[in-house]
């Protein structure tokens, strides 16, 4: 079953039909998430409203790093088993991990002059963010600059491969180094979050999730149509009015 | 308007500005590449 949707032609279609519902579930999840975040949720008693940037800037913050670390299994799959779809699927999601890691910079930026006094600092947190903004963007450059399909997917798929050492180091800057960021809002079986504040991150964070499945998955489909275009099943669908 | 505000606007503003651009840019470009590819293969037939 799974390996019949592995083959761009089969996944074309369920692409397009999962897409709009992905995109239905990340509206309604960040209308529940906002409502729950700007309404139920109280107001932080040290920080005050500015705290409210956290239902935005955590559920940026974990896509950044999450849709890296799925581009890497693509990547090892590309790699490994040469399958062609996982290359179409990395070169999907580098651009909507690109825009959640620069959401998640702006975002952090502007929660920290208030709280802080600074928009940047170059703490560890902060400066390996920024390094994962930049291995997005010297994916979609090397990928860009090869014509080759088959070296880029590959150049891409090492790049990807190399750079996702510097996830762990995001995730765990906060404890092995002495950083102006916080540590970890939530850790498994321990939050120091108020339920109402916990359950709108939650549900803000599934929602970013959602969207970027939608976002991935629409934008798959265009890489597919352009890599695709010479099969006959292409064709065909080129034909149809 | 408060300080506050401004960053909580700055922040929730930013953000549905670029997602939405994001998801008009993603049409665009898919409507437009079907349309080269179509006009690609009505060359080739004729």
């Amino acid at each position: 079953m799974l390996f019949k949707y592995a083959s761009p032609a089969s996944f074309y279609p369920l692409a397009g039909k999962l897409a709009p519902v992905f995109a239905l579930i990340a509206a309604v999840l960040t209308a529940v998430g906002l409502y729950q975040g700007f309404i139920i949720a109280p107001t932080d008693f040290q920080q005050g409203e500015v705290y409210r940037i956290i239902f935005i800037h955590v559920p940026t913050a974990w896509m950044g790093m999450f849709i890296y670390l799925v581009m890497a299994m693509y990547a090892f799959l590309a790699l490994v088993f040469n399958t062609r779809l996982s290359a179409m699927m990395m070169q999907a999601l580098a651009p909507t991990g690109a825009i959640m890691t620069a959401l998640a910079l702006w975002t952090g930026a502007l929660w920290g002059k208030p709280t802080w006094g600074t928009y940047w600092a170059w703490d560890a947190r902060m400066t390996s963010t920024l390094f994962l903004l930049f291995l997005y963007f010297g994916y979609m450059a090397l990928d860009n600059a090869i014509e080759d399909r088959r070296r880029a997917d590959k150049a891409g798929a090492l790049l990807v491969l190399v750079g996702v050492v510097n996830v762990p180091i995001i995730y765990f800057s906060v404890r092995w180094w002495n950083t102006l960021h916080q540590g970890a809002t939530v850790v498994p079986g321990s939050s120091k979050m108020a339920d109402t504040m916990l359950t709108a991150m939650m549900i803000m964070a599934f929602a970013m999730w959602a969207y970027s499945i939608a976002v991935a998955l629409w934008r798959v489909r265009g890489i597919i149509l352009e890599r695709e275009k010479n099969t006959a099943w292409v064709q065909e669908l080129l034909d149809r009015p | 308007m408060t300080d506050h505000e401004v960053f909580i606007l700055g922040s929730y503003g930013v953000t549905a500005i670029v997602l939405a651009l994001e998801l008009l840019w993603l049409r665009l470009s898919a409507k437009r590449r079907l349309e080269a590819l179509r006009e690609a293969r009505q060359m080739e037939g004729a």
